[in-house]
This record gives C-alpha cells, sequence and structure tokens, in this order.
C-alpha cells in the first residue's frame, strides 16, 4: 500500500513538474537582427606591370577583389573617360583557360559570402596586350581604371 | 619564431591596408509617381574613413530594366529626368542621403547611382527604378520657356490667313448679290 502511495505521489510530482515546464515554454522569445542588403566592393589601388615593348604581352597579374556585402555582384573594370594610350589594350580574364578580353569587353561576377558579414575573394587575371600595338609611345605610362560594382 | 609572426602580420597589414572599400545600401530604390512631381527615396552609404565621394548616374533606353551596366549610357536629360542628390560629399562612416527625381515624360526608366571614392579605382552603385504616370510636359514647357521667332509667326501667320480667308469669302458674297440685284 505505501509503494502504490509512494509511486502515485512520485507521478503527480513528475505531472506537476511536466506542467510547470509546459507553462515556462508557452511562450518562446525569437530574436534576430536582420542585416541590410548591401553592396560592397574592396579592390586594391596600384597594379604595376613589368617593363614591357611592343608586340609583347606582359606578364600575369593577379587581382584579388573581394565581395564583403550580402548581394550577388558583377564588377566592370573601366579606364578613366577619354584614356586613349597604351592601356586601352589592358586585357582581363576571370579564369585562366578563358581568352584574354579587352576592358572594354570585361565583366565578372563574385557571389555573395556564405555567411553575413564575411567576405568573398576572387581573383581576376590582368595583363597588358601589346602584341597588336602598333604605336610609338614609350617611357614610364601610368592611368587611372576603376572598378565599378553594381548589384545582380 | 616570434620574429616570423611578426612578419606576417606586417605582411598582412599591408595587404589589407592597400585596398579601397566601398558600400551602399540597398541594392535598389524604386520611384513611382507622376511626371512633374518630385519623388524621392533614401540609401546609404558607408566607407573606411574620411573621403571625398563622387556621384553620377546613367540610365538605359526607355523600357529596358536589365541589370547591365554596359547598356546604362544615357544621361537623366535624354530621357527628360531631373535628378537631385549630393554630386560631392564628403563622408566618414556610415550615412544616410537622399536622392530625388523629377519626370516630363510618363514611362519606365531604369538607371543606377554611382559613387566612387576620389583617387580611388572603386565605384559602386544601386539599382533605380522610375514608374511614371501622367501627361508629357513639353506643351507645359513652351509657356515656362517662352515662344521662338519661328512659332511666332506661326501663330500670326495661321488667324491671318483665316481673316483674309473670310474677307474673301464676304466679298464673293457680296458680288454675288449684286449680281442676282441686277
Amino acid at each position: 500500500m505505501k509503494n502504490l502511495l509512494s509511486i502515485f505521489l512520485f507521478g503527480l510530482l513528475i505531472l506537476g513538474v511536466g506542467f510547470v515546464g509546459a507553462e515556462a515554454t508557452d511562450t518562446l522569445t525569437v530574436k534576430t537582427t536582420v542585416l541590410e542588403s548591401i553592396v560592397s566592393l574592396s579592390v586594391p589601388e596600384n597594379i604595376l606591370f613589368q617593363d614591357i615593348a611592343s608586340g609583347y604581352l606582359s606578364e600575369r597579374q593577379d587581382v584579388e577583389v573581394a565581395n564583403d556585402g550580402t548581394v550577388d555582384i558583377s564588377i566592370s573594370p573601366e579606364l578613366s573617360s577619354g584614356y586613349t594610350g597604351i592601356f586601352e589594350d589592358l586585357g582581363f580574364r576571370g579564369i585562366l583557360t578563358d581568352p584574354i578580353s579587352t576592358i572594354n569587353n570585361f565583366d565578372f561576377e563574385i557571389m555573395r559570402p556564405t555567411i553575413p558579414g564575411e567576405t568573398r575573394e576572387d581573383t581576376i587575371y590582368m595583363y597588358l596586350n601589346l602584341e597588336d600595338y602598333t604605336g610609338n609611345v614609350t617611357g614610364y605610362q601610368e592611368t587611372q581604371i576603376t572598378f565599378i560594382a553594381v548589384p545582380l | 619564431m616570434k620574429f616570423s609572426f611578426l612578419f606576417l602580420f606586417f605582411i598582412l597589414s599591408i595587404s589589407v591596408c592597400s585596398c579601397a572599400t566601398l558600400s551602399m545600401s540597398p541594392p535598389q530604390v524604386d520611384f513611382q509617381g507622376n511626371t512633374g512631381e518630385k519623388i524621392c527615396s533614401e540609401f546609404n552609404i558607408d566607407v573606411d574613413g574620411n573621403y571625398l565621394l563622387l556621384g553620377e548616374d546613367r540610365w538605359a533606353i526607355e523600357g529596358y530594366a536589365e541589370r547591365k551596366l554596359s547598356k546604362h549610357n544615357l544621361d537623366s536629360a535624354e530621357l527628360g529626368l531631373t535628378l537631385f542628390y549630393p554630386r560631392e560629399i564628403t563622408l566618414e562612416n556610415k550615412t544616410y542621403l537622399e536622392v530625388c527625381i523629377e519626370g516630363k515624360k510618363p514611362g519606365n526608366f531604369h538607371g543606377i547611382l554611382l559613387y566612387g571614392i576620389k583617387d580611388k579605382p572603386i565605384k559602386v552603385g544601386i539599382w533605380m527604378e522610375v514608374q511614371l504616370e501622367g501627361f508629357t510636359l513639353e506643351s507645359v514647357n513652351i509657356f515656362q520657356e517662352g515662344f521662338s521667332e519661328e512659332k511666332k509667326l506661326g501663330l500670326m501667320f495661321v488667324p491671318g490667313l483665316l481673316i483674309v480667308i473670310l474677307l474673301v469669302l464676304l466679298l464673293v458674297k457680296r458680288k454675288g448679290r449684286n449680281g442676282f440685284g441686277r
């Protein structure tokens, strides 16, 4: 009889605890912070090609470009407006097996980072292609190019 | 060992510092309204440090809505759009800005608002989608801008011609009456 009573009381206790527990989990607060959709880009500020002459293709320059935002982006390099000179023959490759595209016909995409707030980096390959260059420019040359990022 | 770590840290610091970073948000702003109405929208720019930013906008032909930068090579004025946003602004960290649009013609227009850091190789853009309803406001502009010499001559010529025709008809009618009277 005592055993039965003990089992009954123990069962009652368990039920009571369960009931209290159910009450505690009745309202579950769910929290998060939704980040803004951001278009963001990081690029290096200088690219230096080694000495080159007409009729040659420069050594490859690897350019690290990073998507720091939260959306997929398309990136297009652009020469400063009105520029004419040897840097019109800048060439780009997104993949090493691709043919070299001229600066006016090249764009590439970087998908958003896997985790918000992180960065996804990609490498593009840059050349100065003077194989068909017929001008007679010599000496030190420099120009500005801009990488333009827009959301896909 | 310590020297190796210090060297690695130095190399990493250099690679981080030689980059330019710029962010804009949201990726697209929409403008819906009527011709002649100034419609505004908010966006933000985030930049690491204190920089002078230069803004510009580029547009595609009316009705084109794909997100292809190379197809966006028109000036807003060519589409009858007037934009109001800071063309030059010095910013430090995250800042909210406003872009407003006023259009003269109804239609769907697609553009990009770009900001770049002065003397840095970077520009970031957000798309602008504009839907305008209403009437073309060119007729209003004629009165606002005044009449050209050609238009003035045209406007004087038409009523003058009508008066001459009316006088000729009156003379013909009078002669006809006189003729019947005899």
